[in-house]
Formats: C-alpha cells, sequence, structure tokens
C-alpha cells in the first residue's frame, strides 16, 4: 500500500482512538466537575495596592535604566487607587503647561488652553491659580457648569482668591443664580473694595435681575369665560388660561382657538356672521357655568382643555384641503353647522378646495345635509349651485360610482324637490346623470 | 493537510442563533460558553456541554448588551465564575447556574470593551484574583471583584493625547503573589507592557499593524515568551527573558493565513511550545516554536542581548468560510479545543497526534 494510504488509515484510527479516549475522558471529567464545586475556598492574596516600596519605581523618563523599546510618542502613566506624591519637578512641569495653556488663551484658543490648563492641574493640584484660570477658559467658550466647579475647586484651595469669587460670581448669574452670584460679587468687594470689574459685573447682575423679574411679574392667570349659547346636553366649559413661560407656547393654539380670529383678507367679513345667525335661530341658553368659580379657585395651572361645543367655534372660509378637514372633523357632528358651513364656501372655490380628493364619505355627508337642511331653508339655489359645482370636480364620476342605493335615493329626492320648486328640469336631468342617480 | 504530523478535524458542528464573538471552555469540565451578539443586538450567552459525539445547549441567557469578550483566569475553582466584557463598556461576572444577575458588575469603560483576561484564578493560582479589560477608550483597567466601582488599577493615555484604541490584553509573569505584568496590544500597532507590582511602563514597541490578539505562554511562570497577532497576515512571538536596554525583546516574525487577518492566537495548555493561529480565511495553522541554541548572547557593548527561535507549521487546516474569530484549548484534554467563526457557528475540534511532541 503506498504511503499516503497507510497514512490516512493511520489517522482514521487516531481519530477513532481520540474519540474512545474523549468518551471516557467526559465521564471522568464530569465527576470531577462535580468535586470542583464543593472544593473548599482557596486562600487569595488581599487586593493589590499602590506601588510596593519594595524597588525603586520607575519612571517614564527616556533613558533610565529599565527602559527600553522603541518609543511610541504616546505617554501612559500608571494611576492607581492611592496616588503617589507628586515630586519637586511636578510643580515646575505644571508651570510649563499653565504658561503654554496662557499662551493658548491669549490666542483664542481655549480648548487648547482648557487641555492644558487640565494636564497642569493633575501634576500640581495644590496650585489655586490653574483651576481658576481654567475657569476663565471655560467662561470664554460659555461651559457654566464647568467653570463654576473649577472657580469652586480653586476656591477650596484659596478661599480668599478674588479672582476666584469674581469668576464664580459671573458663571452664577450666567446660570441664573442670582442670590449666590450677588453672594459672590459681595465677597470679592469685600476682599478687594476698589475692584471696578467686579463693582461693574454686581451692577450688571443686578440689571439683569430687574429684567428677569419684570417678565416674571407679567399677569399670569387669565381665565376665558365661555358662554354656552345653543346645545343643552354639552358639559360645563371653561377654561384656565395661564400664561406662565412654560405652559404659554402649549395653550396659544387653543387659545386662538377660542376668539374668533380675523378671517383671511380675501374673504369678507359677513363670512362668519352666519354662525351665529344660525344659533340665534335656536333659543339661545345661556348658562353662566356655575362651576368655574370653584375650579378657578385651585392654585396650580391646569391644562385640561375640555371639549368646547361647536356652536361657539367661528371658522375661517377654507382656502386648501387641509383647512377643509380639519374643519370637517368637527363640524360634521351637527348638520346645522355642517349647513352654515358649506354656505360660507362659495361653489367656485370647490375645484380649488377639493381638487382630486373629494372622498365618497364627504359627498355622502353634504348630500344628507342638504336634503334635510336645504329643505328645511328652502334654499334651493344653493342646493343646486352646490351639486352642480361638485358634479363638475374632476374624477366626479369615481366617486359618483362609490354612493350607496340610499344615497342615490337622495340624489332622486332632492333633485325631485328642486324641479319641484324651480324648475329648469334638463339641468336637473344632466345633474341625475351626473350622480349617476338615474 | 499534510497526512504524517497533527490532523485539525472539526468533530461537531452547531450552527447558533447569534453571532459568536469569544468561546471559553470552563475549567475542569466538558462544557463550554459562546458569547455573542443577537441580530436585534443583545447579548447571548450560551453553555454547552460535550456529550457523546455531541454538544448539548445546557444553559442560555440573553442580556441586554452584546457580550463581546470572556474569561475564567480569575475565577475559583469552586465558583468558576465567568468575567464578560460587553459593548456598552460593562464588565460582569457571573455565575453560569445564576445568570438572571450578575455577581459582580462595574461600568468599567464608556465604550465598547473589546477584550479582557483574568489572572490569579484556576489556570493561575499565584497572586490576587484580577480581571484586565481594554476598551475603545484606550485605557486598560485592572479590576478585583473584592473592591466595587473603582479599579486596582488603570492605564490610560495622559489628556489632550491621541487616544488608540485597545485590541487586546494579557496577563503574565505572575509566578508569585506579587509580581504580575500585563501587556496591551493597540489598533496602530502599539504593544506596551506594563508591571503591576512597579506600576510602570516595563517595555514597549509598535508592530506596525494592529493588534489582534495577544499572549503569554504560560500566565503563571516568569514570563518566557510572548505571542502578538496582528492584521496584515503577520504575528510575532517575543523571547521574554532578556531585555535589551535598546533593542527590547528579540522577536520573530511569521507571515500566514494568506495576507487575511490573524485573529487569535493560543498556546496549548498541555504544551507552550505548541500554538495554534486562527486567521480571516477560515483556516487554522498548528505551529512548533523552537528554541535556538543559546537564547542569549552579548552585543558590541558587552550587553544582554536576547536571540529568537524559530517557528515551525506543523499542520493546517480550513475549517470555515468565514473568519475564525475565537479559539479555545481545553486546559483539561490535550487536543480539545472549540472555535467559532463568523458563520454563526461553533465547532468542537481535535488535534490529534499532540503526544509526539512532549
Amino acid at each position: 500500500m503506498s504511503a499516503a494510504a497507510i497514512n490516512i488509515r493511520k489517522n482514521a484510527e487516531d481519530y477513532k482512538n481520540y474519540l474512545s479516549d474523549l468518551q471516557s475522558w467526559e465521564s471522568e471529567i464530569k465527576a470531577k466537575d462535580q468535586a470542583a464545586k464543593t472544593a473548599k475556598p482557596a486562600q487569595t492574596p488581599p487586593v493589590r495596592q499602590a506601588a510596593s516600596t519594595a524597588a525603586p519605581p520607575l519612571k517614564q523618563k527616556p533613558g533610565a535604566a529599565g527602559m527600553v523599546g522603541v518609543r511610541t510618542g504616546t505617554s501612559i502613566p500608571i494611576t492607581t487607587r492611592e496616588d503617589s506624591q507628586p515630586p519637586a519637578q511636578d510643580t515646575d512641569r505644571a508651570l510649563i503647561e499653565k504658561e503654554k495653556g496662557n499662551a493658548w488663551f491669549k490666542k483664542g484658543d481655549y480648548e487648547r488652553a482648557v487641555s492644558c490648563y487640565t494636564r497642569s492641574m493633575q501634576l500640581d493640584p495644590s496650585n489655586a491659580v490653574l483651576p481658576v484660570n481654567r475657569a476663565m477658559a471655560y467662561l470664554k467658550i460659555n461651559k457654566y457648569e464647568e467653570a463654576e466647579a473649577d472657580s469652586t475647586q480653586g476656591l477650596k484651595i484659596d478661599a480668599k482668591n478674588v479672582k476666584a469669587l469674581w469668576r464664580r460670581g459671573i458663571c452664577r448669574r450666567e446660570l441664573g443664580k442670582f442670590a449666590e452670584s450677588k453672594a459672590d460679587f459681595e465677597k470679592a468687594l469685600v476682599l478687594e473694595p476698589t475692584n471696578k470689574a467686579v463693582k461693574d459685573d454686581l451692577q450688571k447682575l443686578v440689571e439683569k435681575r430687574a429684567r428677569d423679574a419684570e417678565a416674571l411679574a407679567r399677569p399670569i392667570r387669565r381665565r376665558l369665560e365661555i358662554e354656552e349659547v345653543c346645545d343643552e346636553d354639552a358639559k360645563p366649559i371653561f377654561m384656565d388660561v395661564d400664561s406662565t413661560r412654560s405652559i404659554s407656547p402649549l395653550l396659544t393654539p387653543a387659545a386662538s382657538r377660542i376668539t374668533s380670529f380675523a378671517p383671511k383678507p380675501a374673504a369678507t367679513p359677513p363670512q362668519t356672521a352666519t354662525v351665529p345667525e344660525v344659533a340665534a335661530k335656536v333659543s339661545p341658553v345661556k348658562r353662566a357655568a356655575p362651576a368655574s368659580p370653584a375650579r378657578t379657585a385651585s392654585p396650580a395651572p391646569r391644562r385640561v382643555i375640555t371639549p368646547i361645543s361647536p356652536a361657539n367655534r367661528t371658522y375661517t372660509v377654507p382656502g386648501t384641503m387641509y383647512e377643509f378637514e380639519r374643519d370637517w372633523k368637527s363640524v360634521k357632528r351637527d348638520p346645522a353647522v355642517v349647513y352654515s358651513y358649506l354656505k360660507a364656501i362659495d361653489p367656485a372655490n370647490y375645484l380649488k378646495i377639493f381638487k382630486n380628493s373629494l372622498e365618497s364619505d364627504y359627498l355622502s355627508t353634504i348630500l344628507a345635509v342638504l336634503s334635510t337642511q336645504a329643505r328645511n331653508h328652502n334654499d334651493v339655489s344653493f342646493a343646486r349651485e352646490c351639486m352642480l359645482a361638485l358634479s363638475r370636480l374632476p374624477r366626479f364620476a369615481m366617486t359618483a360610482m362609490f354612493l350607496s342605493k340610499t344615497e342615490k335615493q337622495t340624489v332622486r329626492d332632492l333633485v325631485a324637490w328642486m324641479k319641484a320648486e324651480a324648475g329648469a328640469a334638463a339641468e336637473l336631468d344632466a345633474l341625475l346623470k351626473a350622480y349617476d342617480a338615474q | 493537510m499534510t497526512l504524517e504530523k497533527c490532523q485539525i478535524i472539526t468533530h461537531v458542528q452547531k450552527s447558533l442563533a447569534f453571532t459568536a464573538y469569544d468561546v471559553k471552555w470552563v475549567p475542569c469540565s466538558a462544557r463550554f460558553v459562546v458569547l455573542g451578539q443577537h441580530a436585534r443586538g443583545t447579548g447571548a450567552l450560551q453553555v454547552f456541554e460535550l456529550n457523546t459525539g455531541d454538544i448539548k445547549l445546557v444553559h442560555e441567557a440573553e442580556k441586554s448588551d452584546a457580550f463581546k469578550c470572556g474569561t475564567f483566569g480569575a475565577s475559583a475553582l469552586r465558583s468558576r465564575h465567568l468575567a464578560t466584557g460587553d459593548f456598552a463598556g460593562r464588565m460582569s461576572v457571573w455565575d453560569l447556574e445564576r445568570t438572571e444577575m450578575p455577581t459582580y458588575t462595574v461600568k468599567a469603560h464608556d465604550q465598547i470593551i473589546n477584550c479582557i483576561d483574568g489572572a490569579g484564578g484556576v489556570g493561575c493560582a499565584k497572586g490576587p484574583p484580577e480581571i484586565a479589560t481594554g476598551s475603545r477608550d484606550g485605557a486598560v483597567k485592572i479590576w478585583d471583584v473584592r473592591q466595587e466601582e473603582k479599579p486596582v488599577a488603570k492605564i490610560a493615555p495622559v489628556e489632550g493625547d491621541i487616544v488608540h484604541d485597545t485590541w487586546a490584553v494579557a496577563f503574565g509573569n505572575s509566578f508569585n503573589d506579587h509580581e504580575r505584568v500585563v501587556c496591551a496590544g493597540y489598533e496602530n500597532g502599539d504593544v506596551k507592557m506594563f508591571d503591576l507590582r512597579t506600576m510602570s511602563l516595563l517595555w514597549e514597541t509598535n508592530v506596525k499593524n494592529g493588534v489582534c490578539s495577544l499572549e503569554f505562554d504560560r500566565k503563571d511562570i516568569q514570563m518566557n515568551k510572548l505571542a502578538v497577532a496582528t492584521l496584515e497576515a503577520s504575528y510575532n512571538i517575543y523571547d521574554l527573558r532578556t531585555l535589551h536596554p535598546e533593542k527590547g525583546f528579540a522577536h520573530v516574525t511569521q507571515k500566514a493565513h494568506d495576507a487575511t487577518t490573524v485573529w487569535a492566537v493560543r498556546h496549548l495548555p498541555q504544551n507552550r511550545e505548541i500554538f495554534l493561529t486562527s486567521g480571516g480565511n477560515g483556516s487554522l495553522n498548528l505551529n512548533k516554536y523552537t528554541y535556538p541554541q543559546q537564547r542569549s548572547k552579548k552585543d558590541a557593548k558587552g550587553r544582554d542581548e536576547g536571540v529568537a527561535g524559530t517557528i515551525e507549521q506543523i499542520n493546517t487546516a480550513s475549517v470555515a468560510e468565514q473568519p475564525v474569530a475565537a479559539f479555545d484549548w481545553s486546559p483539561d484534554k490535550q487536543g480539545l479545543c472549540v472555535f467559532a467563526a463568523f458563520d454563526q457557528a461553533v465547532r468542537v475540534g481535535i488535534v490529534t497526534k499532540l503526544d509526539q511532541y512532549r
């Protein structure tokens, strides 16, 4: 047999032996596993402390004995839980870093200045000037929180450092901590009464405080009483409008809904008059909202906006589909309002508003409204105009196809009524055809 | 695969529902742990057991953050808790019987923990049990489970310097209760060795390509050899017995795996001269290091200088189509190993005929 074949056979044998060996090993190791779980816990040395004094610590100076290898350019200091004392040369290096930081600061590169000061602070934590300088750099890049922390650190090292107090005062002023800022400035003035810069900042603080207080003193609560005019079973409505800064943005859109806002310049004023007109037809019920005084007594501004009766709303004439849809959502509940809303829209504008998107449920609602309301008001011409204009919309044929049998019957009834009232049979027949209701 | 030499055979293959990033044998058992990431981004931890020619899933857990690496190096024989590093920078120690809550956890770094190693536990009985984590934030931190929150030591670049991701970390030289050395490999090719007794940098070098994996041949002896696997298909073996003041440690470089990354380098626990490298081309290379006649010689100035040996490839096997990112030898059975590639499968392998190298 060739050497290769012998080898293959040998290998297969080796593999088989190994596998059977593996079986016995498996059972052995599982037993050991179980035994190990009950082994007694080993004694381990305590947690490692900082560098032991057994051997002199090797520093990272190039060329020193024991320091070898290719310099790779990045230095890696090892820090332990307890930092060892900084030797004398570190204070010198700290000063060098401080000078570097000052140079960057003068050039306007505040970020680099911060990192230089940081390094110098690490080298010499006992120098109060360094954190105060870093605070100044942070101030320049508007990092007030960090600057405050640094000035506080500087003050911890040297409690009488005027610069630190002054800078902390500035930070606190910018952060809105006015009382503390004032305290800092005043303390600085006590230490150095002739310091003009501190005096100026104190003045600025006072002014800023006055400005802010003014803003806060603006009228806080403005309760709007809404009178309910028709709808008997609508819930009592009122609203607490609180114009404090935090929630006014939320309420402004709602607030604007309550008052009738000026109609669009294109439309004429009488549009909005139709709603109160309709409302006037129904017997007005004045309800003075007796529960409101109790509610307004509650101190916290409440953002509860209870549903407003549609009768009190006034709508602008829609100019786009978006406005139509938006208003339609609240309008469609009350046929009377729908009718007046529809009347407000000039049929010539239908094309502009609806374009291609007259949906079949709008059509159904409009037809239903027309059949009840228009008949009530005997407004044939409007009904006819409306239906005609609708039928002229692009893709109306598609929409008409979706009309159910009852709706088509409604159309036929409407047309019959219109014929009875006004004549013009031919036109109305064409209308029937358009609505696919022959 | 050459026929007379050791054969590398895939014994069992099992497909997983997640990508495996690390596999480790549970010491003194026939079980191994697979750590990885589900497609949904959560962490997967599964424990398998060898069972008459097949592997059986005995435990699984899913955690909120994906696991990147794990080690049993710092765990005692009795407990054998697994220390893991995850993608969120959290280092946790788990009891594999009760994985609902970790027994120790700390937010070690603010970026992903790329590598982890343990010493002072089962495989390395001397010195306090410590866990080293290396992260993308360029820091290497040493943790002790007996100390909460704060690391025992932290090795980080100076503030303001460029930060290089730490890709590999390894403990070594832990031959008594005080001595220990941790070696870190970075993405720019830096290899730095720190002495934890004196808390100082012992040696550093740059191997030109990012370091994917580092391993001392043994953690619990005086440092002997260090294997460094890098990108661009090469790996170095350093002879650590002689440190020259200028040239550092002597080394030998070897190319392998067809111009793909050398993902892992692992020494055989039963024989420290044999090691295996796994490559980006899905192959495993079994190699042997031979010492030179004289491990040190005198240089021109009379100082001691190390001499590197030679590497010989024993055999190679192509075991997967994807890079084999994780590999572990069983510490209890010579030749038994487990490895996982990026093809969402874990495999148990057997290397035969290793006895001839005793």
